[in-house]
């Protein structure tokens, strides 16, 4: 062979080397995981992407988006719009931006579905409840708010999107939803920047689309109420779904043996007692958190026939610890 | 021919195609180990064809030509074989590189994308 041919056919193997070499490490997807504290709790954003630069890009717009939608939503945030609306209960309308109203009508709209289990305007019964220092209302003081926990008394106006709270004292709560809905509007960013999979979790709030990069469903832990934090009773594989947990271990006292927690029944304005955690799984992140509370609140019977009736995919654990899988949930659910 | 006298005849070509040489293997020897990251897929070859291509983290078992291989929680095995050697057998579960039986010219590699969380990706 002439040097010159040999030469050549060097060249022509670098170059295809090189070729190979970027196509692989092209068409291999990473995962890129980020974590911050926002809305009280801990946001991870999961994308499945070739390039590290755009996964850095897409998943600071999609935190940048999480704060601005914390400042609107914020039930304690003085500067909130849902503050405004609250100051302004029994006053008059307050203008709000798309998101707000649009969350607010999703509530009102989950609140109608359940009849009021569950409730966006549960903020006066809330605010009685001291889960940190222990401290629990008296009788007399939770019956005084209950005719102000009326949903119906929202009233929305769709030409200016403005929103009023008919009765003074009223207070609109969207700490039941507003999570849920992060997690599809978080995924919906994502997905528009180019990231072909990913998991949008505010804490349990979780909305997953696409697979992990080996094509197989993401797998979301459900928890054991009464273990650890990292104990799980169940595995979930998820693809183009979310999933919401709500549990009496999250925000809770314990006082004379009996557990205090921050699910409360409207119609009483003490907390639910049928379930320890409720799991739901459905393609829309607002619905899952916006019914995990709904179910929760209602009592066992009630929420199962609720569940039949709307073919809903559930893991239930009741009081009692004894737990119900829906039919339509159990070849996803892998029991620990 | 003496070494001398080849190292005289070398041209110009040659001596660039040995640096090329050098060159290629030492980027090869780098750059394939991070582009085949670990984890993630089964693949089974028979006679160097790719028969199937599995998620490691899929439980399943497959009979093939006198083989039982296994896959479960992430690791995967040759359960049982009718070849005299029992190697890929003894070999037990892995996890990571490949287990081949050579007298059934059955290749069984774990590989996959890199960063594949193997346990739980989220909690709720």
């Amino acid at each position: 062979m002439k040097p010159k041919l040999l030469t050549a056919a060097a060249i022509v193997f670098v170059l295809a080397l090189i070729f190979i070499l970027k196509n692989q490490l092209n068409s291999t997807p990473h995962v890129y995981k980020k974590s911050e504290i926002l809305m009280d709790t801990v946001i991870t954003l999961t994308v499945v992407t070739n390039s590290e630069k755009n996964a850095d890009e897409a998943i600071e717009a999609a935190f940048n988006y999480l704060r601005g939608f914390e400042r609107m939503l914020s039930f304690f945030n003085a500067g909130s719009e849902v503050s405004a609306i609250n100051k302004n209960a029994g006053v008059g309308p307050v203008k709000v931006s798309s998101d707000t109203y649009e969350l607010t009508k999703k509530a009102v709209e989950n609140a109608k579905w359940t009849s009021g289990s569950f409730n966006p305007a549960i903020g006066p019964a809330m605010v009685l409840w001291d889960f940190k220092n222990k401290k629990r209302p008296t009788d007399s003081e939770i019956k005084k708010v209950l005719p102000l926990l009326d949903y119906t008394h929202i009233v929305f106006n769709d030409n200016d999107s403005s929103i009023m709270l008919k009765d003074k004292g009223m207070l609109l709560d969207l700490g039941g939803i507003a999570k849920g809905y992060a997690a599809d509007k978080t995924a919906e960013i994502l997905k528009r920047a180019g990231m072909q999979a990913g998991i949008a979790s505010m804490a349990g709030d979780i909305s997953a689309w696409g697979t992990r990069p080996d094509g197989s469903p993401w797998r979301v832990g459900i928890r054991a109420p009464r273990g650890a934090p990292d104990d799980l009773v169940g595995v979930l594989s998820l693809k183009d779904l979310a999933v919401s947990t709500a549990g009496d271990y999250e925000r809770f006292f314990i006082e004379d043996g009996v557990r205090y927690h921050h699910i409360l029944v409207p119609a009483t304005g003490y907390p639910a007692r049928d379930f320890q955690s409720v799991t739901i799984v459905n393609p829309k992140g607002v619905v899952t958190d916006a019914l995990d509370t709904g179910l929760f609140a209602m009592d066992r019977e009630k929420a199962l026939m609720f569940v039949e009736k709307n073919n809903l995919m559930v893991h239930f654990i009741f009081a009692d610890g004894s737990t119900f899988t829906s039919p339509n949930l159990k070849g996803l659910l892998e029991n620990r | 021919m003496r070494i001398a006298e080849l190292i005289n005849r070398t041209t110009l070509f040659d001596r660039i195609l040995l640096v090329f040489m050098v060159f290629v293997t030492g980027a090869a020897i780098v750059l394939v180990p991070l582009c085949l990251p670990r984890g993630g897929q089964v693949r089974i070859e028979v006679d160097n064809k790719l028969l199937y291509k599995l998620p490691i983290n899929e439980d399943k078992t497959i009979p093939i030509g006198g083989l039982v291989v296994e896959i479960r929680a992430g690791k995967v095995r040759v359960a049982d074989s009718d070849c005299p050697g029992q190697i890929c057998v003894k070999q037990g579960w892995i996890d990571s590189g490949a287990i081949i039986c050579l007298p059934k010219r059955v290749v069984i590699t774990v590989e996959g994308t890199a960063a594949v969380p193997k346990g739980i990706d989220a909690t709720t």
